[in-house]
């Protein structure tokens, strides 16, 4: 844990997490002051207002930084091959998963002492006493633990850093939302079949004691939600019991599987079928099968691009079960997603509804999938055997961008074939799902797009995650600003459909009536954000033309 | 083609006493002040390199001394601050295409792709080497041959040892069949019979008449493999040339071992006596002894040892290693 934290501290990420949230709090706290604007008699309410918001800036930062850091604790001992000296020496299981996680949790501390003059100020506003301050610190503490056990796990789990990296940040998101939404799911089921509206308390109530999120909602919203202050206490002490548990178990597990004996890597031996019967059994036998993976593969045609032809053959094609699994699975998600949404909302919203989650949804996944395409060749140590041969750097460039873009067209496949069944509720569903699936497409694109750009830009996959959900953040936050738009109709719809994301755009434009000058407007839209997508391609390849002879 | 060219020409003349003689063949590797900084760090200073066709140049030198820096500018991967490279006369800088189909460069260390066969894995280098499709299936099976892989053309290149894997990548890279073959530690973490193998492999290679630039840490297999050694340190060539010439100009004493059957006495008292002769160590009937004298004078003091009734076994000069060069000319430390 020593070596670690001093490790940790010392390098630049530490640096630039402890700068990040410095800035978000300074930010958020200048612009949530309430500086001449408080009233009289308003302290309390501001100063817990400004806590609570202190509170979820630490909860987001939390959640951010310590799985990533987490993820990669033990994962990159295996990397470094330092894992078995690790074994070998006489710490216990046990005392490398809690070293592992103090290191992480003393790094989040360190981010946290280090905002307390911004505590401090918050405290000049009279009204907070110290319980409720104390059990703001402790929640994110709890989550802390809970996050970083989670991460701790993926990485004891995992053989690969990026593997470990996107479980960790799946698996939190599952952890903390997962039982929220199906139990959204299930409320809405009970409302439509028996109309049970009693049950929203509870789903709140669940909400509360799962997501630390909501927890903090509930602390701040007190008793305006017909609570005594002692249920809300109990509630908020049951979410901290639930983040705990959440890391005792993860722990425990962590240190079941470092107990264990290293599994042996398995080598496949099986060598390519020429024979069509053999083949023509196996495709009996696996009928899932799109391609065989043991199929005899034909030589690569003259002029081809053999950069393209490898990411397809060996990088998608070749885990051709993978590739089915993953389709399949997104295609049974969306189609389950699009008849379970069927049970209630207006047929233009549902149909929107669907599509924008659905979005939202592949936008998160596609930079786990792509942000990988050019930085493995940097982690598998090809890269110079490759710029070594006559392949331009064009064809480099175009062959694993194309590679990465198709790497993920599967998943947007799978979810505009899952979607179909919501064009049959009524003669202007075929048209939304058509716009929603162009908003999904230019979408999807910007995200793959900034994915491989951000794989170009870095070396390591990690690097190239962290800055693929940057650039994609940065991209779809254009939206923000307009977001009181999706809500209650305020706000610039002119605007939002212009500049926010294709998302947006999409649900902007529905917004009766639908004149040619808003469907102009969305197609520019679409335009625009397409551009961006392509420019961030040319700024991918302007790098490696700049980087190909240089180390 | 050449036959094509050939065809209708005038036949050979005698040659012109007034012709200008013929340029100096191209050497296959040339390096003319190349000096790489990194930052306040230089890599390279000013090194001057050149090596012949069909040379098997062993490039050695400690740790960090530049090497795998001078590897590197010459495979085009990497710009020098300043300087030329020249592969076969071909400018790597201006021409870095041209130099590539000329060049085979095999890394230090070097990764594979899960799940692609030898076949597939060459298949895939050999297209971007722009081989022909035509072309290449014979290619890769006389790569494959060469390089006593052909019973693994169907096995995943994943699962392979290290030095399997080492004659992979040699196979990759001797598939546009080039001239110059830069080797950067092909040896590196290999059993002793891998590296008997990859050494019989690379003369193999030079019988073929390729041109060889090879760095290794593995010294006494260098000695036995190359014809020509560089030696560098801190980015500067301390010595390049025949391994033979180095030695004997760095030689100023010679080691003799002698051996004998009758006389052991007799020797000793000669030895003894010969002005020149230092360091004369007996064991029973072997001696061994330094000296400062002449091929002539030495082959006299031969003469003269039998002509006085020492019978002899064998009187050897101890040969000099790799080794011993490499200690006396670099400092060590980095």
């Amino acid at each position: 844990m020593g070596r670690d934290l001093r490790r940790t501290l010392r390098g630049w990420r530490g640096f630039l997490c402890l700068v990040a949230v410095l800035a978000a709090c300074a930010a958020l706290l200048a612009l949530a002051w309430p500086g001449e604007r408080m009233g009289a008699g308003h302290g309390p309410r501001v100063a817990q207002g400004l806590l609570m918001l202190f509170g979820r800036v630490l909860l987001v930062a939390s959640l951010v930084i310590v799985p990533g850091y987490a993820a990669m604790s033990i994962v990159s001992e295996r990397e470094q091959e330092t894992f078995e000296q690790l074994r070998l020496t006489l710490i216990r299981p046990y005392g490398i998963v809690l070293g592992k996680l103090a290191n992480v949790v003393g790094l989040f501390l360190f981010v946290v002492v280090a905002t307390m003059p911004m505590l401090a100020c918050i405290l000049f506003i009279p009204g907070l006493d110290w319980p409720q301050i104390a059990m703001v610190f402790v929640l994110v503490f709890a989550t802390t633990l809970s996050a970083g056990a989670v991460g701790v796990f993926c990485s004891t789990l995992f053989r690969r850093a990026f593997l470990s990296l996107v479980a960790s940040y799946i698996g939190l998101a599952l952890i903390a939302g997962g039982p929220v939404y199906l139990f959204a799911v299930a409320q809405l089921a009970l409302r439509r079949s028996l109309g049970i509206w009693a049950v929203r308390e509870s789903m709140a109530n669940l909400s509360a004691v799962i997501s630390p999120f909501a927890t903090i909602g509930v602390m701040a919203a007190g008793s305006s939600m017909g609570r005594s202050p002692l249920s809300a206490q109990l509630m908020v002490a049951g979410a901290i019991g639930i983040q705990l548990l959440w890391a005792l178990v993860f722990v425990q597990l962590a240190a079941m599987l470092l107990r264990r004996s290293e599994p042996v890597v398995r080598v496949s031996t099986d060598k390519p079928i020429d024979d069509p019967a053999v083949l023509a059994e196996r495709r009996r036998r696996y009928p899932y099968y799109l391609l065989d993976p043991l199929r005899r593969k034909p030589m690569i045609e003259d002029g081809r691009n053999p950069m393209l032809q490898r990411e397809l053959r060996w990088g998608l094609f070749n885990r051709a079960t993978t590739l089915v699994r993953v389709f399949y699975v997104t295609l049974a998600v969306s189609f389950l997603g699009s008849m379970s949404a069927l049970i209630d909302m207006q047929s233009e919203r549902l149909v929107a509804f669907w599509l924008a989650t659905q979005t939202f949804c592949l936008v998160l996944v596609i930079p786990a999938l792509a942000s990988n395409t050019f930085t493995k060749e940097f982690e598998l140590g090809n890269i110079d055997m490759i710029r070594a041969t006559l392949l331009s750097p064009l064809q480099i460039v175009s062959g694993k961008a194309l590679g990465g873009m198709i790497t993920v067209a599967p998943l947007i496949v799978a979810a505009l074939i899952g979607s179909i069944p919501m064009a049959f509720l009524d003669s202007e569903s075929w048209r939304i799902l058509a716009m929603g699936g162009a908003a999904m497409a230019v979408s999807c694109f910007v995200a793959a797009s900034a994915s491989i750009c951000a794989s170009f830009l870095s070396r390591r996959t990690f690097r190239a995650l962290v800055l693929s959900y940057a650039l994609v953040g940065i991209s779809l936050l254009a939206a923000i600003p307009y977001t009181p738009w999706l809500f209650d109709g305020s706000g610039d719809l002119g605007a939002a459909m212009l500049v926010g994301s294709p998302v947006v755009s999409f649900l902007a434009v529905l917004d009766p009536p639908v004149t040619a000058g808003a469907l102009l407007m969305w197609a520019g839209n679409l335009a625009v954000y397409a551009t961006f997508g392509a420019a961030l391609l040319g700024i991918a390849c302007l790098w490696y033309f700049m980087m190909r002879t240089s180390d | 083609m050449t036959e094509a060219m050939n065809d209708g020409a005038p036949a050979a003349a005698a040659p012109d006493p007034k012709a200008e003689p013929a340029p100096p063949p191209v050497p296959a590797v040339r390096t003319i002040a190349l000096t790489k900084r990194y930052g306040a760090f230089t890599a390279l200073k000013s090194l001057d390199l050149t090596i012949e066709k069909g040379d098997i140049f062993g490039f050695i030198g400690p740790n960090g001394a530049g090497k795998t820096t001078t590897i590197r500018i010459l495979a085009t991967l990497l710009a020098p601050t300043s300087g030329q490279a020249f592969i076969n006369g071909i400018d790597v800088r201006r021409a870095p295409y041209e130099a590539k189909r000329r060049l085979g460069f095999m890394p230090d260390s070097f990764g594979v792709y899960d799940g692609m066969r030898l076949r597939e894995y060459l298949d895939f280098f050999g297209a971007a080497y722009k081989i022909p499709r035509k072309k290449r299936q014979g290619i890769i099976d006389d790569v494959l041959q060469l390089t006593d892989l052909t019973s693994k053309a169907d096995d995943y290149v994943s699962a392979f040892s290290r030095g399997m894997k080492q004659r992979c990548c040699l196979a990759k890279t001797l598939l546009h069949d080039p001239d110059v073959l830069l080797l950067d530690e092909p040896a590196s973490g290999l059993d002793p019979r891998a590296r008997i193998e990859m050494r019989e492999l690379l003369k193999t290679l030079r019988r073929m008449g390729k041109t060889i630039l090879i760095s290794s840490h593995i010294l006494s297999e260098l000695g036995d493999m190359c014809n020509k050694i560089g030696i560098i340190e801190h980015g500067e060539l301390l010595h390049a040339g025949p391994f033979r010439d180095i030695l004997e100009s760095l030689r100023h004493e010679r080691e003799i071992h002698l051996r004998v059957l009758d006389g052991a006495d007799a020797a000793l008292r000669i030895l003894e006596a010969t002005e020149g002769v230092h360091n004369v160590e007996r064991s029973g009937s072997e001696f061994q002894f330094e000296t400062s004298l002449s091929l002539e004078a030495i082959s006299d003091l031969h003469m003269r040892l039998s002509a006085d009734g020492v019978r002899i076994l064998f009187f050897e000069e101890e040969k000099g290693t790799l080794e011993d060069v490499f200690l006396h000319l670099t400092k060590g430390g980095l």
